[in-house]
Parts: C-alpha cells; sequence; structure tokens
C-alpha cells in the first residue's frame, strides 16, 4: 500500500507550473472534494467530542455481554458486556490519531530524506535516494507486522513505525520535485545570497512543495488509518486498546460468528467506519490531484 | 529507478551502468538476508518456548531439555556465530528445519507458494485488466458521467478493507447462500477428481479471496492509467496529432495508452507488495494455506527458521521483480534506451 | 495448542479448533463410512514429530499401544491380549495378540515393543525435539518369547497401566532402527503402524490429513472407513453446512447452539472441566503474592460466577480452589473463599493491606503499593478486563501485560518475571483439571522438574508426600481420600486457582457417528477416541456392523 502516492509520480510537474487560476475554481466545485472535507470534519467532530457523544465508558462493563441492541445499547455489548457505539466513537480517535501522527511523520521523514540532501550536495542527494530505492524495496507491511510484535502494546511506536513506512515513498516523490526546483535554479541564487540550507528549504522549497506534501499527507494518513486497523486486528498491538481494529478482531474471534446476527452490529459498524474515514481522505486526495497536475488541465 | 541519459552512453558507460545496478541488486539482498536474520531474533519471546509449548499442559522438562533443544535447533551460539551459521547454510540453499514442527523450512514454504503464487498473481493480472481498460476510457473522456461513476465507483470499492470485505463476502455468498465453499483452497483429498472437477473446485475457492484481493488493487491500477492517459493527452504529441487529423482510435490506443501504460510496469511492483500485505488478512479470513498465513503463524511461535525463509523469499522476491520491471520500463521507453 | 489455535488465539477468539484427532468413513468409490473433522494435521503424524494432544491422537490413528481406553474408562486388551501384574506392582506381563501386522505386512512382535521402549529412552539424550513425554519409572523391558513382553518398574505406579502401558505408540523397530533423529523423519513411508488406520495424505503442519482404514487390522474391518481431516477455521459452520460431522469448541453461545439443539440430526456431547483460565501467582515474589491472606482475599474479591456468564456465555462452572474440574470423579469439597467483597476488604485490611487516607491503592505495611503486573495471553483481553474492574473494587491495581501465548506467556512463566499470571488449559487432554489425579503431582509437587503450567515456587512438604503416596495407593478408595487431602492443601495454599471452567461442548452429525464421548481422565486421547472410530460404540472392541 506504500503504492498510495505513485499516481503522483506521474503527476510531478516537470515544466514550471503555470499561473493557472482554474484548478482552484475547479476545486471548489469538486463534489469529491465537498465530501471528503463534509467527511473528514465529521470524522474530527466525532473523535473531540466522543465523550459528549458516547453513553458509557467505552473500557467500562456497563452491561450483560453480547446483549442485542436494545434502547440501553444502542449498538448491544461485547463479550465482557462494553458498550459497543461508545467503542465505536472513541475507536475514531484511536484512528485520526494514527491518520495525523502517521502522515505527518511520513512527510516529515520525506521531506529529510528526499529534500534536505538535494539542497546539501549532490552526493548527499545520491545516498539518501539509493536509501530510500532501497526501503522502497522492502515489503513493507509485512515487516510491520513483524516489527509490530516487536513494539508489542506500544501502540505510540507503532503509528512512529506505520510513519517510517511512508518515509521513502514520499521522499522519492518530493526528492523529484525538489530537484525540478532546483534546476531552474531559485535554489543556487537563494543561497547564492547566503541563505543555509535550512533556511533555503523553509523560504523557498517548502511553500514550492506545499500542495505535494500536502497530497503524500492525505494519502499516507489513510494508509495509516488502514494499516493500524488491519494490525489491531490480526492481533497486534494492546488488546485492551480502544480500536475499529480491536473491535472487529474481538467480534470476529467469536467463535462462529457467522451464524450469529451479531456480527452485523459488532463487525459491520466499525469496518464501515473505517471505510467512511478512508474514503473522506481518499476522496480529498483524489480530488487536490488535478489542481496540482498542470498538464492535467491542457488536455481539457 | 532509472535514469535518463540525455545522451546516448557507450557501451563501457552502459557495462559501468549495468555493474552498478547489479552490484546494488546484490548488496539489497544481502542486507536484506541480514535482516531476515536479526529482526525475529529482537522481537520478545523464545522459539524454545513457543515449541515446548506444543507440549500437553503437564509436559515437564529440565533445564537440560531446553539446553539440548536450543542446540539441536542451532540456537545456543552467541549471535554472530548463529549469524554465520546461517549465512553459510543459505549458501548452500538450506533453510534449516522449522522449530516447531522439525519439518525443513523448504517444505514448509513449497506448499503455500503455489497458493499465494495463484491467488496474487491472478489477481494483479484482472486487476490491471480491468484497471486498464476502465482508466484508457475513463481518462481519455475525462469528467463524462462515465468517468465518474467509475472514479467513485472503483474508489470506494477500493476503501473497504479486506478484514471487513472478506467477511462480509464470506458470510453472504458462503455462509447464507452457500454459493462458495467456507474455506481453504481446494477440497480437501480432491485428488481422486477428474481434471475439469478439479479446476472448477479449485476455481470455486479461490473467487472470493481473489475479489477481495482485487477490489483493493483494481482502483490504484486504476487512477494511475487514468492519470496517464490525461497526462498523455495533455502532451504536445497528442495536441499535434489531433491537429494533424489523426484518427481518434489510433491515436487513444496506439500512442496515449502506450504511454500511459509504462507507470503500471513498475507500479507491478508495488501491486504485488500490497497484496502480499492484504493476503496476510485475507488468507486469515478464507483459511487460505498461503504464504501470509505461514508468516503471520510463525511469527506467533517466534519459529525464527520459517520468518527467515517467508521473508526471503517475499523480499527477495519483490526486489527481483523491482529489477526486472526497472529492466522492462527500459526497454519500453524509448527515452531510457536512447 | 497446535499452530492453528495459536492464530485463532492471536485473532481474538477462544481456542475454536477442537482437540483430539480422528474421524473416519468411506471413500466416495470405496464402500464404507466417512467422518469429516474440522481440525487439520498437528505436527506429522508420527510419535515423534505430532505437537500437543490432537497430533498425539492423529498418531493414535496409524500406531497402538498395549491396551487402550473406551468410553467406561476401562482399559481394553489392545496389542496385549492380556497382561498379569505381580503382587507387588513392580512387573507387568503382556501377552501380545498374534498376527498383528504392520502396515507393510511384517509381523508385529515383542521384540518391537522392546525396541520402542528403548528407543523412547534413548530420546532423552539423544533427539530432545520428542515433545511426547517419553515413559519414566522403567527399570527393564525384556521379551520372554516372541509375544510375551516384561515390563519391570522401579516403582510402583498406579498410573503405569494407563499412562505407559496405555500411551506409548508402538513402533516398528525394522522402520525406526536405523533412524538416528526420529523427530526429523518426516516421510511418509516411515508411518509404518500397527493401527486401523493409514494415513494417505498428508499437507504440512495445519493441513488436511487423510486416514484410510485397514481393513486386515487386527480387530477386524474398521467401522469408519475414512477419515478426513479438513483443517477449517470454523467448525460449526462447516457442521451446520456439512463440510464437517464434528464440532466442538468452549463456551458456546445460546444464538449458536439452538441452531443445532433445534434439529433432531445434530447430537451433543459436553464436558466441564476440559478447560479452564486459571490464576497464578508468583509465589517466589515476597510481600502479598506469598501472602496466604492476600491470595484468599482476591479470590472473595473475583466474582467466579460471573466470569461463567459473561466469558462462557453461562455454560460452564465457577472455578475450584482444590484445581480439579467438575467433571473429575476424585473432585473433593473443599472452601471455595466465595464472592465476598466486604469479606475481601475486611481480610485486606486485617492482613495489613490498607487502604491510604485519601483513597487509592492499598499499601502493604512497607508503604509499597498493591500494584501488580496481570501476565495474559492477548486473546484473554475480556477476562482481563473482568478481573481489573474486580480487584479495583478492593483497591488492588492489575496493570495487564498482554503477550503471544507460547514464545512470551510460558516463557515469562518459566522465568518468573510476573506477578499474577492468566494461563490457559486450552481444552480436553490429559493435562487438565478433568485428568487423572496425578496431574496434581505434576503442576504442584516440588519433585517433578517445572513444567509450562506448574505452579511457580510452590513447595509444600505435606502435600508432596501426599503427592507421592498417591502414585501408590493402589487402593481406589484410599487413593480418591489421599487426593482429596491434596486438594485440601491446594485450598489453603491456593498457588494456583481455575477461575472458571467453560463447558467444552461437541456437537456431532448422527447420520455419520452417534457415538462421541469424552474419554475419562481425558486420556490417552480426550475426544474423538479411535476406539469410537473403529467399533462405532462407545465401548469394548467388538465391531459394530455396517
Amino acid at each position: 500500500m506504500s503504492s498510495d502516492t505513485l499516481l503522483l509520480d506521474v503527476a510531478v510537474p516537470t515544466q514550471p507550473q503555470p499561473a493557472d487560476r482554474s484548478p482552484r475554481t475547479r476545486l471548489v466545485r469538486s463534489p469529491m472534494l465537498t465530501v471528503g472535507v463534509a467527511i473528514l470534519g465529521a470524522v474530527v467532530l466525532v473523535a473531540i467530542f466522543s465523550p459528549l457523544l458516547s453513553p458509557y465508558d467505552p473500557r467500562a462493563i456497563s452491561g450483560p455481554p453480547l446483549q442485542t441492541p436494545s434502547a440501553h445499547h444502542l449498538l448491544g455489548t461485547d463479550v465482557p458486556g462494553r458498550d459497543i457505539l461508545s467503542q465505536l466513537l472513541y475507536g475514531t480517535r484511536a484512528s485520526l490519531i494514527a491518520a495525523v501522527l502517521g502522515g505527518a511523520l511520513a512527510m516529515f521523514g520525506a521531506l529529510l530524506l528526499g529534500v534536505l540532501p538535494v539542497l546539501f550536495s549532490p552526493l548527499a542527494d545520491r545516498v539518501c535516494n539509493r536509501i530510500a530505492v532501497f526501503l522502497l524495496a522492502m515489503p513493507g507491511i509485512p515487516l510491520l507486522i513483524l516489527i509490530g510484535s516487536l513494539a508489542g502494546n506500544n501502540q505510540l511506536l507503532l503509528i512512529v513505525l506505520i510513519g517510517f513506512a511512508g518515509v521513502a515513498y514520499n521522499a522519492r516523490l518530493l526528492r523529484s520535485q525538489a530537484l525540478a526546483l532546483r534546476d531552474r535554479g531559485f535554489i543556487s541564487s537563494a543561497r547564492g545570497f547566503g541563505g543555509g540550507p535550512l533556511y533555503v528549504m523553509r523560504r523557498h522549497i517548502v511553500p514550492a512543495m506545499g500542495p505535494l506534501v500536502v497530497i503524500g499527507f492525505v494519502n499516507w494518513a489513510a494508509n495509516a488509518v488502514l494499516i493500524q486497523a488491519a494490525l489491531a486486528f490480526l492481533g497486534l498491538g494492546d488488546p485492551s486498546g480502544v480500536s475499529w481494529g480491536l473491535m472487529m478482531n474481538r467480534a470476529l474471534g467469536q467463535q462462529a460468528i457467522y451464524l450469529s446476527p451479531m456480527w452485523t452490529w459488532w463487525v459491520l459498524p466499525p469496518g464501515l467506519a473505517i471505510t467512511v474515514t478512508l474514503l473522506g481522505f481518499t476522496f480529498v486526495g483524489v480530488a487536490l490531484e488535478p489542481a496540482f497536475n498542470p498538464r492535467w488541465h491542457r488536455s481539457s | 529507478m532509472t535514469t535518463t541519459s540525455p545522451v546516448a552512453p557507450s557501451a563501457h558507460r552502459q557495462r559501468r551502468r549495468w555493474a552498478g545496478a547489479v552490484g546494488s541488486y546484490l548488496f539489497m539482498v544481502y542486507v536484506l538476508i541480514t535482516l531476515n536474520f536479526l529482526l525475529p531474533r529482537l522481537m520478545p519471546g523464545d522459539p524454545i518456548n513457543g515449541l515446548l509449548s506444543q507440549g500437553s499442559a503437564n509436559f515437564t522438562f529440565g533445564q537440560q531439555t531446553r539446553t539440548a533443544l536450543r542446540k539441536y535447533y542451532g540456537l545456543n551460539g552467541s549471535l554472530l556465530s548463529q549469524y554465520w551459521h546461517y549465512l553459510w547454510r543459505l549458501l548452500h540453499g538450506d533453510l534449516g528445519r522449522s522449530v516447531v514442527t522439525n519439518a525443513p523450512v523448504w517444505h514448509e514454504l513449497t506448499r503455500p507458494l503455489p497458493w499465494t503464487l495463484l491467488l496474487i498473481g491472478s489477481s494483479i493480472l484482472i486487476a490491471n485488466v480491468i484497471g486498464i481498460v476502465a482508466g484508457i476510457h475513463a481518462g481519455w473522456r475525462r469528467d463524462r458521467p462515465m468517468d465518474r461513476a467509475l472514479m467513485v465507483g472503483l474508489v470506494s470499492i477500493w476503501q473497504f478493507p479486506p478484514y471487513l470485505l472478506g467477511p462480509i463476502l464470506l458470510f453472504l455468498l458462503a455462509v447464507k447462500l452457500h454459493w462458495f465453499p467456507l474455506f481453504g483452497a481446494q477440497t480437501p483429498f480432491s485428488n481422486t477428481f477428474g481434471f475439469g472437477h478439479r479446476v472448477v473446485d479449485i476455481a470455486a475457492h479461490l473467487v472470493l479471496p481473489l475479489v477481495v484481493l482485487t477490489a483493493g488493487l483494481v482502483a490504484w491500477d486504476y487512477l494511475l492509467m487514468r492519470a496517464g492517459m490525461v497526462t498523455e493527452l495533455g502532451s504536445d504529441y497528442v495536441m499535434l496529432g489531433r491537429a494533424k487529423g489523426l484518427r481518434e482510435r489510433r491515436l487513444k490506443y496506439r500512442y496515449a495508452a502506450r504511454n500511459a501504460l509504462l507507470p503500471l510496469v513498475s507500479n507491478t511492483a508495488f501491486d504485488i507488495g500490497a497484496a502480499v500485505t492484504a493476503n496476510i488478512v485475507i488468507e486469515s479470513v478464507f483459511s487460505y494455506p498461503g504464504l501470509g498465513r505461514l508468516l503471520f503463524e510463525s511469527i506467533g511461535t517466534r519459529d525464527y527458521p520459517v520468518i527467515q525463509g517467508v521473508f526471503l523469499l517475499l523480499s527477495v522476491g519483490i526486489v527481483t521483480i523491482n529489477a526486472l520491471a526497472d529492466v522492462i520500463y527500459g526497454r519500453l521507453d524509448p527515452r531510457t534506451t536512447a | 495448542m497446535d499452530r492453528r489455535r495459536f492464530l485463532l488465539a492471536s485473532l481474538g477468539g477462544v481456542a475454536a479448533v477442537a482437540a483430539s484427532s480422528c474421524g473416519s468413513g468411506s471413500g466416495s468409490a470405496s464402500s464404507g463410512r466417512a467422518v469429516h473433522l474440522p481440525q487439520g494435521a498437528t505436527g506429522f503424524p508420527s510419535p515423534f514429530a505430532a505437537n500437543a494432544d490432537i497430533g498425539y491422537g492423529q498418531a493414535s490413528l496409524v500406531y497402538d499401544t498395549l491396551l487402550w481406553k473406551d468410553s467406561s474408562g476401562q482399559l481394553l486388551p489392545w496389542l496385549a491380549q492380556s497382561y498379569t501384574e505381580s503382587p507387588d506392582h513392580l512387573t507387568y506381563t503382556f501377552q501380545l495378540r498374534p498376527n498383528v501386522r504392520w502396515s507393510d505386512n511384517q509381523p508385529l512382535t515383542a521384540d518391537d515393543v522392546v525396541f520402542t521402549f528403548d528407543y523412547y529412552a534413548r530420546q532423552q539424550t539423544l533427539s530432545p525435539p520428542v515433545i511426547i513425554q517419553p515413559p519414566d519409572g522403567i527399570a527393564k523391558v525384556s521379551s520372554s518369547g516372541p509375544l510375551t513382553v516384561e515390563i519391570t518398574l522401579a516403582a510402583p505406579r498406579v498410573t503405569f497401566l494407563e499412562q505407559v502401558a496405555g500411551a506409548l505408540p508402538i513402533v516398528p523397530r525394522h522402520v525406526w532402527a536405523s533412524i538416528k533423529d526420529p523427530g526429523s523423519a518426516q516421510d511418509l513411508k516411515v508411518l509404518v503402524g500397527s493401527g486401523a488406520y493409514r494415513v494417505v495424505s498428508y499437507n504440512g503442519d495445519g493441513g488436511p490429513l487423510l486416514f484410510v482404514a485397514r481393513n486386515d487390522f487386527f480387530l477386524g474391518r474398521p467401522f469408519v472407513q475414512r477419515i478426513e481431516e479438513r483443517a477449517i477455521d470454523d467448525p460449526f459452520s462447516a457442521l451446520l453446512r456439512g463440510a464437517a460431522d464434528y464440532g466442538s469448541g468452549l463456551g458456546l453461545r445460546a444464538d449458536t447452539l439452538a441452531q443445532f439443539t433445534a434439529n433432531p440430526g445434530f447430537g451433543m456431547v459436553t464436558n466441564v472441566g476440559a478447560s479452564t483460565n486459571a490464576v497464578y501467582w508468583n509465589l517466589g515474589k515476597l510481600g502479598p503474592l506469598s501472602d496466604v491472606r492476600f491470595r484468599q482475599a482476591m479470590l472473595m474479591a473475583i466474582d467466579r460466577q460471573e466470569l461463567v456468564t459473561r466469558i462462557a456465555a453461562g455454560r460452564g462452572k465457577p472455578g475450584n480452589t482444590g484445581f480439579l474440574g467438575p467433571d473429575n470423579p476424585f473432585v473433593a469439597p473443599v472452601p471455595q473463599y466465595d464472592f465476598d467483597v466486604a469479606g475481601a476488604n475486611a481480610l485486606l485490611d486485617a492482613a495489613g493491606y490498607r487502604v491510604p487516607a485519601g483513597g487509592g491503592t492499598r499499601r502493604d505495611p512497607n508503604g509499597a503499593a498493591l500494584s501488580f503486573t496481570l501476565l495474559m495471553d492477548s486473546a484473554q483481553a475480556p477476562l482481563s478486563e473482568i478481573l481489573v474492574a474486580d480487584l479495583r473494587r478492593v483497591n488492588v491495581e492489575l496493570r495487564p501485560n498482554p503477550v503471544v501465548i507460547g514464545p512470551q506467556l510460558f516463557g515469562n512463566k518459566l522465568t518468573g518475571s510476573y506477578d499474577i499470571a492468566v494461563l490457559q488449559f486450552p481444552g480436553p487432554g490429559p493435562g487438565g483439571p478433568n485428568a487423572d489425579p496425578d496431574v496434581l503431582r505434576r503442576l504442584f509437587s516440588s519433585n517433578v522438574p517445572p513444567s509450562l503450567q506448574g505452579a511457580t515456587d510452590y513447595a509444600n512438604p505435606a502435600f508432596d508426600k501426599l503427592a507421592d503416596m498417591q502414585l501408590t495407593a493402589f487402593d481406589p478408595a484410599q487413593r480418591k481420600t489421599l487426593v482429596a487431602q491434596m486438594q485440601t492443601i491446594l485450598a489453603q495454599d491456593l498457588p494456583v486457582v481455575p477461575l472458571y471452567f467453560p463447558e467444552w461442548t461437541g456437537l456431532f452429525r448422527k447420520s455419520v457417528l452417534d457415538q462421541w464421548y469424552f474419554t475419562p481422565n481425558q486420556f490417552p486421547v480426550a475426544e474423538n477416541n479411535k476406539q469410537l472410530f473403529i467399533t462405532g460404540m462407545k465401548t469394548g472392541t467388538a465391531i459394530r456392523p455396517g
């Protein structure tokens, strides 16, 4: 799934970006973007206000076990007797933290590995590029599962690792953009005026690559949600946490779950919550795409 | 991974480039092999305890049993000596024996391998075909209703993680409707079936995992192809071709689609990475006897030799396919062959 | 605990894969009965490579023992048609059946039996990967004639007939004599047995396994002609749909069970105490953990009936301080320290573990907080959540430390790196609460080597003495008295306490086979005993027609 941002490989501008107003106007009118932003907004709100929205403490045993949905427990209860709806609401937090932290770490690492070396020296760039190519060739997620067992119950470490898994791809992506900018010469002129690499990066490179970084972030945030839930689903990570993946893990771990209607209120809601969140990120990502791809518009 | 040279390289430079590529490939494999050795040993837990826990609850043993087991499985020396041992045996094609089953790792790998290859291979093939066909049409007629429907449809399906889509399909189509078998890659002991019957049997078992895996890949291939088409449409030669009055079909398939296909070649390697990943979950859901399951189980018992074996296969496989994709890409892309 | 069970456990479920092996049936082409079972191969089915109780059961279809047990608990004449026991219980003479043939048509003789005992004894040092317990306490095995074997023990053992003569698979000398490392011999060619079934197809650990009957078997043509072990993760869906003929698991939910009990085509057998989750205290640590009053108070703080309700869907019984399971004939009434929060609080206060002035976690007299790590299998999260909540009520803190079951849980437990642990006795088998009461000696006597599930640093000389005495108590009534005394000591000391006994439920399709049972003492094979497949009956060696 590290291939997510590959789309952008095609999209990396190889020519100076024309001062084109149309992408922005198109963006505003894109229904995909609207829907995506609405979904993400809702997810963020639920995450923030889950203590207010949840009828119970998601970790507390608040009723008899395996209750079917009722007025007391709108989505029933799980095996020790915890409220499923409350877990669903609180689970938003785990996914959102994974998304934001994972996406941010991936892009931060990508800037360090892909862009900074370009500003330092060609040698640093070549070495870092080799490293990125190498990291890219690793079977990422299986490796993550291995390392995930190593992380044990440390959720934060797991998220850091998920972020790290996104560094190499995004580094390659940003690098080609940075190279293009370098070739256009405005870096050398800025440096000629005495700006250090970090200064140049802050003042010139980051603003110029902002859009690309945003898309990379959005894409990897979606991946982080997916991977975090997958690891929890596989039973890696803290089994007493509250997350969508873990809910599915527990539900599907129930003996003969398919012979019971239970799965419609225990398996489906967290699964669909993941899907909806991913949709939010992906819609935003896909909708932003054309705005930053100059060639895209010439053809229309 | 492919560099575009502005000038045609001399034969000498070409050779150097090849040597460099092969060198870095071998280096990569070596680093992977070393990681394969180190990572499992960094995990908390001990394979000998994993093995002992396979015994009955009241199986009693003294310290000497544990020492003897360590020695038997070559886990008694220092990490460095174990490492040399591992490299030396690997050089001789010996992957060791599983600590849990005491069977050669090679056997453990070759049993699930065909099933994983079948599942991943057919899924990547189907995803690419659907993605390419849909991508060409959508990209050529961008923003038409067809494009929008495909876009929203495929992208939405893509967001159903395998751990949701799998259980849903299994429940509806296998448990409730009985259209597909519940588990496995084939009816057990079906070797008495005739050839045709066997093919049908294997196909029936393949459908659900295949659909779930393909759903995760197809949107990506589609987006890539569509973006490629859109980009090609924006390029000068298409405009020129249009201006010259070239036939639409010719332009679409002979020129635009051909060029837009290039990124899909290098993407195949990523498809494989993604498929291997999704496979771990899918094989769990459908009890499909593939490598992902083997990997997951061996991690659970800390069965070092098996973990090493699966990783070796996966990582070297992915690195090799990457390298091959580079070569093919170079062949296909006129800019890199010069 | 086979590997698939690990997987399932990691996936967060109760072990859905049933225990031991077997099944039988007719090939589609050949006539006869076929039984489809949900489990898969648990290691290569030779006595030296099979894993766990399930693998042993699978190997037992191919290999025979001198005696074998049926549902009555009676040891049937099997390879031995009769035996005599010396008055001092030290020498047993077995008379083998004539005309027993290995599956390669060689005759089975006393020589093979002598070889088998020698071979196992050698494995203790030669080839440790043998995971079944080599028989101990055997002084000498010799043959006095082609069909007569004499076994002399170092000391009398009441368990000898069941746990050695009725358990040790006899292997052919002509196959194994030349094999130095039996654990790694995993070619179908080595599976030459005297048993009723041959392995026709083996597809690796966890894969399907096919047994086909030998019609030249010494008891006659087996009732079940073909046993398909199909490696299914969800036995109950498979059973309902017809892909399996038997499925078992623990703590079955009412909605699942109803689908089978409503249908007269299905039958059910149950066993309470085959499986349990037991709490372990690290008695090697000073402070509250080694203070029996603290442990008593903890038991009073835990509502064991509630565990049955919440985790086992109400099907099962609360745990027993005397360790043995409800269906164990040796179970004796002992003090239980029933659920009583006020009592627990009073006991803790009296023992000097007081709640600080402002509330919060109790402190011991030295001022250290009563806060303990709870070592547990990641799949046991629901149980740990209840325990944490229960102990919080009496101001004791538990900090769950969920780990991977095999490599970590048992590892930490063996090295004593834990405070309190919950370990599972996963399913029917000879090591659990419903086993022969000698299990108490193996788990709790300080004279035996450590085992995965034995108590940590528990030593009570009075218990050790009783444990040794019951081993030589050949009068059943006397043994029962001794075992009751052992349980009384355990209930006083509380080194390990089963928290609840989920019911182990076996469901089966009657039209295929209707005599399923759990073997008393859950040994040599707990469920799906080959005696059933061969005879089609619950008892005896006479084969049911048809």
